[in-house]
């Protein structure tokens, strides 16, 4: 079975602690996501990045509150740069969501999006 | 040796190029499998005719050598071959392997170390999404991406990583750039293969979030917030191109057509590229 890979639950939650710079409880994260899912999903949602250590917590008295989990150390931004090289690499096998865009391709875009949007 | 020796080579090419030009018009699920297939089948029959070729201009080098090939390996007409045609054929042959040898070894480790950062959030402001393949790939964000996008926005861009994960597309993207270095004249079908297993993914994400103008927006907001120039060698990524698909009707699925066209071009080839490395008369040797 192919494991479930980053699910849009915790994509949603890491995009509420992105958002944040304090650390969160599960009630707020809880109340700034689509649609409130159950406390329990989001606690295991939470537990689950806690193992994949894209997060941290503390304790705050009763309750643990969440921070993202950021590599900030020069170290790992050195091998960003090193993996974008290899994503924009043609004949790589990484894939960018996007690549960077040449200035032709930026004004090509940009036409696009003016004339191709469609009405509301 | 005659001019039929050459034919699957040269037929397989003369199609490589054709579809690197001028793709079929198939949903990109289709024609990206088509264009692996047809990559993959013309390197395979260029290199097996190299090497054929190769190793009966050997032959004829040292007659005596041959007493240690398969009946099957050989012309059979005795003659011996020009250097005019061996020399090239060997070239090419040893060429063609080290950098299928190379080239893998230096993706291995690049996909090793792209995993161990595949785990955390990265700490720069660029907008970034890599998809790491692999048993513990994932995929590799930045915090600028957490930061610039909406929740629905971010959904896209991790449908479609998943879709590049899920259907192994590094595999497709290996064999592209394996023949494309094997061979440089599959370079265009190499780049059209890259486009259409970007269009593939985008499509899946369009219909996982039933939003093909929001997948278009994402795609721009991204592409527009990168710091430009950053790389700037790289032409023809063809991001418009993308964006303008999915502002456009969303392709056909092609049910019939689409596996019907992938099953006889692949069931051709690779009967051309079987034939170049005289697999017919092997195994018709093995059987009489």
């Amino acid at each position: 079975m192919v494991r479930r890979q980053l699910g849009q639950l915790e994509a949603e939650i890491l995009a509420v602690l992105a958002a944040d710079e304090h650390a969160l409880a599960p009630a707020d994260i809880r109340a700034r996501l689509a649609g409130e899912p159950a406390y329990t999903t989001v606690n295991t949602v939470l537990f689950r990045l806690l193992e994949k250590g894209l997060v941290t917590r503390d304790r705050d008295g009763r309750h643990f509150t969440y921070r993202l989990m950021v590599d900030e150390s020069r170290l790992v931004a050195d091998r960003m740069r090193e993996h974008l090289r290899y994503a924009s690499d043609p004949p790589g096998v990484l894939t960018q969501f996007v690549q960077t865009l040449t200035s032709e391709e930026e004004a090509a875009l940009r036409a696009v999006l003016r004339d191709g949007e469609p009405g509301p | 040796m005659t001019v039929l020796t050459f034919a699957p080579a040269f037929i397989t090419l003369v199609l490589a190029a054709f579809v690197g030009v001028l793709p079929p018009p198939l949903h990109p699920v289709w024609s990206a499998r088509l264009l692996a297939i047809v990559a993959v089948t013309t390197a395979l029959a260029v290199l097996g005719t190299a090497g054929f070729v190769g190793v009966n201009y050997l032959a004829g080098l040292d007659p005596a050598a041959t007493a240690w090939l398969p009946e099957w390996a050989l012309f059979g007409d005795d003659r011996p071959l020009p250097a005019v045609l061996g020399v090239p054929a060997l070239a090419l042959t040893a060429a063609g392997v080290t950098v299928a040898a190379v080239r893998s070894a230096r993706w291995r480790r690049e996909i090793r170390a792209a995993r161990r950062d595949a785990r955390t959030v990265v700490g720069t402001d660029e907008p970034v999404a890599l998809a790491v393949p692999g048993r513990d790939g994932g995929v590799l964000v930045s915090r600028g991406l957490l930061a610039l996008l909406t929740r629905d926005e971010l959904r896209v861009v991790f449908e479609h990583e998943r879709c590049h994960l899920r259907h192994r597309h590094h595999r497709y993207l290996a064999a592209g750039a394996l023949s494309a270095a094997v061979l440089p004249p599959l370079r265009p079908l190499d780049r059209r293969l890259r486009f259409t297993v970007e269009r593939w993914a985008d499509e899946a994400a369009a219909e996982a979030v039933g939003d093909r103008a929001l997948v278009a927006r994402t795609i721009a907001r991204v592409a527009l917030n990168r710091a430009p120039g950053a790389l700037p060698a790289f032409a023809g990524n063809g991001v418009p191109q993308r964006v303008q698909a999915l502002l456009s009707e969303p392709p056909g699925k092609n049910p019939v057509t689409g596996p019907v066209t992938v099953v006889s071009t692949g069931a051709t080839t690779t009967a051309m590229a079987s034939a170049a490395f005289q697999l017919d008369r092997a195994i018709g040797f093995i059987l009489l």
